[in-house]
């Protein structure tokens, strides 16, 4: 026994110093001040242990979130008052694309193998998939299977157990030789999911259980990496699966708790790319692949079947290339390329039509890297083409993408930095809002923004302690906001480019790290956003002024770590102020705000220096706090998760 | 350290103390109803959305013109719930149909004070109870899992059910008989085209009527004919005006013109239908079957037009302007030659009003 705390003291002085090393280098890089993106790292990632990327999104500044409530449930977001259609997606370096509604559900992208998310607007990554340049904003997702260091070995697993019935295991291994490597993962997760609430409907307050939350969900894959030629040339091939079977909860309707419906999810993706050298330029070639095949079922729907059933199967694939060279050493980089896409829609009834669209996308920029400043400016081309089975719906399409990002270097002592970013983009309307049903509209336009973002930051580091501050003042212009309206009556609505938005508003990100002693350190991390939102759509209407749906005025985020050698503790809280579920600002329409904070205490130990262990106990909304998100769909109160992970 | 950490606890408390305070919510006062007894007021259903639980009553003074939004939730201490469907009076109580909800809520007509809340869920399963109507001392709803209920008035307990076509709507009562417009509108495109007709003293359905697509409102004349508007497709095909002999149950009469929604009013009916993209109101004489007026009540003010009603009580008659159906509505009252007297703004979508006078 005695040998065996000698062993472990060892190891754990060893890991110390290693732990010194990474911290160091940790601040290093979190000197350099991101102004136009914020991001979270893997080490935050454990500690919040999230349910899926949904709820990991709303720790970033100028995030509206909006959860249907449940595990694995629909979640969508908005960046600044720009709907999640304006952020572009990616994943390891692959845009992900939903023709169908045009936005994701991130209640369907674990967590479990993120390295790194990055949200903030669409800058110029080194070989970038051209198509990422035409969102307004970029939430781009490192993973695991997406990325390689040769000639190592990792195994990384996890077990989770928590509330609500739920169960999640994740093993991924990854074995690189000098030239080839190859990862798989997969990811099992099941929940009874039935949670208790309170729903506050005015000043009453319904009791109930959130049934129908059932889940069960595997997500596998395979990556293979080739390095042919030394450093020059890199291949991935990346392989992704998903089956998720689910109940929907809904929203809870007083005096009757009845649900019956459910989604089974399949989705196949095949990525790959090919990166090379050539002297001072850089190239890289991609293509993916994805099918999505989704079954909505409402066992209890009164038609005369008493079934309802819909089968939604969506085909993507897209192929490009960008490059990008280098002239005067660093001072200019040109960069480019060109990316075809194509999207399917098939609704599998006998009627429908089987939309497709076809978008080319082309792009030029140029990078000044000079000594006291960084430029880009670029021009983004995309040619839209789309038609169904009947025939061309509209003609083609050209829409035209200008950014321009400038920004100084860190100036003084405390590494001043301020920049502009500038922007219009557009979003194309979904095969949704184009074609279903009688609400479909062929004719619409695609919804515009444009962006002005003031940014502001500065670090400094002392002795013991270091911070990070920034300030970012945005305006954002959206016309042709794409609506629904009613047209004939309650039945026969319409989706017509008819809103316009002005948004406005303020982030605020503060972070501060304090190394009390050789034992003790502590991080402490805030985000603090307003924004005014406000409906310029027509004078004549009742909401002309008012704050849009489901726009937070204030959201924050105070997020606090403690941590003693090998042990921590985190408190994460999230404020989301008043919204109203509709545009208009009248007291029937309020919800309420919410304030919710979670708490986590974990424990890392080391065996033989290289088996990592992570033990973790989490409460969340440990105030039992009962809220909703939108307006019916309640979400859990109290809950509690237990995880257990390890690392080679 | 020890320093350093009460720093540390003093900045969480100073944080947590912060964003507790912010949270406290604004409160909003609503009006306030007087007395309890219910007099020179309009009682209006508002709807609501579907699954917002934001159906709500309002109460207009017409003395004071205030407005009560929360009237319901005043008197019986909870949310009327999501949906408000339909709303009739009849001995001495006023009967609220909550379509999502799936309850019937039963309030005394003279205070507004809760008598009961039916529940119209069987089994677990919600019946989605659409409109009530009444004969002697039976109410029969209609529920879109094809079924229309009886309900007991002296017991107020659900005694039958009396299975109909597809996703039944409205129903009216003649000749001892009730016909019930099957709609069939979630089997669209394959929609119902039938009116059942129940015998009242068998509750059984005796008969079935085709008339045409999508048949939903359905009213009767003094002359015991039941007119009955089937909506079409909302697109190639229109909505008509049908007519049916309650002695021969069988249609007699199909109107060459469109029908969106139509009331009685005294022996006339007047008929909402969309012209171009304005509603119009068109005056039709029930007892010699012709048109009297293709623009009886000028509408055009309307933005959001979303029925009428004609309130036997006052002489007045009352049309809903759901206002974009997510803006707050208002209902206009006019006279019964068609005049303009006044409107209310009032709650998500309202459909039905009780008259006070």
């Amino acid at each position: 026994m005695s040998l065996f705390i000698a062993f472990c003291s060892r190891a754990q002085l060893r890991e110390q110093k290693v732990r010194e090393v990474s911290v160091q280098a940790q601040r290093q890089d979190e000197r350099r001040i991101e102004l136009n993106s914020s991001k979270i790292d893997r080490k935050t990632i454990q500690e919040l242990q999230p349910e899926d990327l949904g709820v990991l999104m709303q720790k970033f500044p100028g995030v509206a979130l909006k959860s249907y409530g449940g595990l694995g449930g629909l979640k969508t977001f908005s960046v600044r008052s720009l709907g999640s259609q304006h952020t572009a997606t990616v994943l390891d370096g692959f845009l992900l694309q939903n023709a169908q509604v045009g936005q994701l559900n991130l209640g369907q992208i674990p967590t479990n193998s993120i390295e790194c998310v990055r949200l903030g607007t669409s800058n110029y990554q080194t070989l970038s998939p051209v198509s990422a340049l035409f969102g307004g904003n970029e939430l781009a997702i490192t993973t695991f299977e997406g990325s390689t260091s040769f000639n190592s070995r990792k195994i990384r697993v996890s077990s989770k157990y928590g509330s609500f019935g739920q169960f999640d295991d994740y093993l991924a291994f990854q074995y690189a030789k000098e030239k080839i490597g190859i990862t798989v993962h997969g990811k099992y997760r099941r929940a009874e999911g039935n949670y208790p609430f309170r729903l506050k409907v005015l000043n009453y307050t319904y009791d109930g259980i959130q049934k129908n939350n059932q889940l069960e969900e595997l997500h596998s894959g395979a990556t293979l990496f080739f390095r042919p030629n030394s450093m020059k040339q890199a291949i991935r091939l990346i392989y992704r699966n998903t089956f998720i079977d689910q109940g929907l909860p809904g929203a809870t309707v007083l005096y009757n708790s009845y649900n019956k419906q459910y989604l089974n999810t399949t989705q196949q993706s095949f990525s790959a790319d090919w990166t090379d050298k050539w002297g001072l330029a850089k190239v890289r070639y991609y293509g993916t692949y994805q099918n999505d095949k989704q079954i909505y079922t409402d066992s209890f729907y009164l038609n005369q079947a008493h079934l309802l059933r819909k089968v939604y199967k969506q085909n993507n694939g897209s192929l490009g290339f960008s490059i990008s060279k280098n002239k005067f050493g660093e001072l200019l980089t040109f960069y480019g390329g060109i990316e075809e896409r194509y999207a399917q829609l098939n609704i599998g009834s006998q009627n429908s039509i089987v939309p497709e669209r076809w978008q080319t996308y082309a792009n030029a920029g140029l990078k000044v890297n000079e000594k006291k400043f960084l430029l880009d400016i670029r021009l983004g081309y995309q040619f839209v083409l789309e038609r169904d089975s009947v025939g061309l719906s509209f003609n083609q399409r050209n829409l035209f993408a200008p950014a321009l990002n400038l920004e100084s270097r860190e100036i003084g002592r405390i590494n001043w930095k301020a920049g502009v970013f500038l922007a219009s983009t557009s979003r194309l309307p979904s095969f949704n809002e184009l074609y279903y049903s009688q609400v479909g509209n062929k004719q619409l336009k695609p919804e515009e923004a444009k962006q002005v973002v003031l940014s502001n930051g500065i670090s400094k580091s002392f002795k013991k302690w270091f911070f990070t501050s920034k300030i970012q003042i945005y305006y954002n212009n959206i016309t042709n906001k794409i609506l629904a309206i009613p047209t004939k009556n309650l039945f026969v609505w319409s989706i017509q480019n008819i809103g316009t938005v002005h948004a406005s508003g303020v982030d605020f990100v503060q972070s501060v790290q304090i190394q009390l002693n050789e034992n003790w350190n502590t991080s402490l991390m805030a985000n603090y956003s307003f924004q005014r939102s406000i409906d310029r759509s027509s004078s004549i209407s009742p909401s002309y002024g008012h704050q849009i749906a489901y726009t937070p005025e204030h959201t924050a985020n105070i997020d606090l770590s403690i941590y003693r050698n090998r042990t921590g503790v985190r408190f994460s809280s999230i404020y989301v102020g008043e919204r109203f579920s509709l545009n208009e600002n009248i007291p029937m329409n309020l919800l309420e705000p919410f304030y919710t904070f979670d708490l986590s205490i974990f424990q890392s130990f080391t065996i033989k220096a290289k088996h990592q262990f992570n033990l973790q106990v989490q409460v969340k909304n440990c105030a039992d706090v009962s809220y909703t998100y939108v307006r019916s769909f309640v979400m859990p109160g109290r809950n509690y998760l237990l995880s257990l992970n390890y690392e080679l | 350290m020890n320093y350093n950490l009460f720093k540390m606890r003093f900045l969480i408390l100073i944080i947590t103390i912060t964003l507790v305070v912010s949270c406290k919510k604004k409160v909003n006062t609503p009006v306030q109803s007087s007395g309890t007894k219910l007099e020179r007021c309009i009682l209006v259903l508002n709807e609501g959305l579907f699954q917002q639980n934001n159906a709500h009553l309002s109460m207009i003074d017409l003395d004071s013109l205030e407005i009560n939004n929360l009237f319901f939730e005043e008197k019986t201490g909870r949310p009327l719930g999501d949906t408000g469907n339909d709303m009739q009076v009849y001995d001495g109580k006023i009967f609220i149909v909550v379509n999502v909800s799936s309850t019937l809520e039963i309030l005394d007509e003279k205070t507004g004070a809760s008598i009961k809340q039916i529940s119209m869920v069987e089994n677990g399963i919600p019946k989605q109870p659409r409109y009530i109507t009444f004969n002697a001392n039976k109410a029969y709803i209609s529920c879109y899992d094809g079924y229309v209920d009886v309900l007991d008035l002296t017991l107020l307990t659900l005694t039958n059910r009396i299975k109909v076509g597809a996703n039944p709507e409205q129903l009216a009562i003649a000749n001892n008989k009730l016909y019930v417009a099957n709609s069939g509108g979630l089997n669209f495109p394959n929609v119902d085209s039938t009116v059942s007709v129940v015998s009242l003293s068998s509750e059984l359905e005796i008969n079935k009527i085709v008339v045409g697509k999508n048949p939903g409102p359905i009213v009767v004349d003094n002359q015991n004919d039941v007119y009955v508007i089937s909506r079409g497709n909302y697109g190639s095909i229109p909505s008509r005006m049908h007519r049916i002999s309650s002695a021969s149950d069988s249609k007699i009469q199909s109107f060459p013109f469109d029908a969106s929604g139509f009331c009685k009013m005294k022996s006339d009916l007047l008929i909402s239908y969309v012209d171009g993209a304005m509603n119009k109101i068109l005056k039709f004489d029930a007892q010699n079957e012709t048109v009297v007026s293709v623009n009886f009540v000028d509408v055009s003010s309307i933005s959001t037009f979303y029925g009428m009603q004609y309130s036997t009580w006052n002489d007045k008659l009352y049309f809903f302007d759901a206002n974009g159906y997510v803006n707050a509505g208002y209902v206009l009252e006019y006279d019964s030659n068609g005049s303009y007297v006044r409107k209310f703004n009032v709650g998500l979508i309202p459909n039905k009003v009780v008259v006070y006078e």
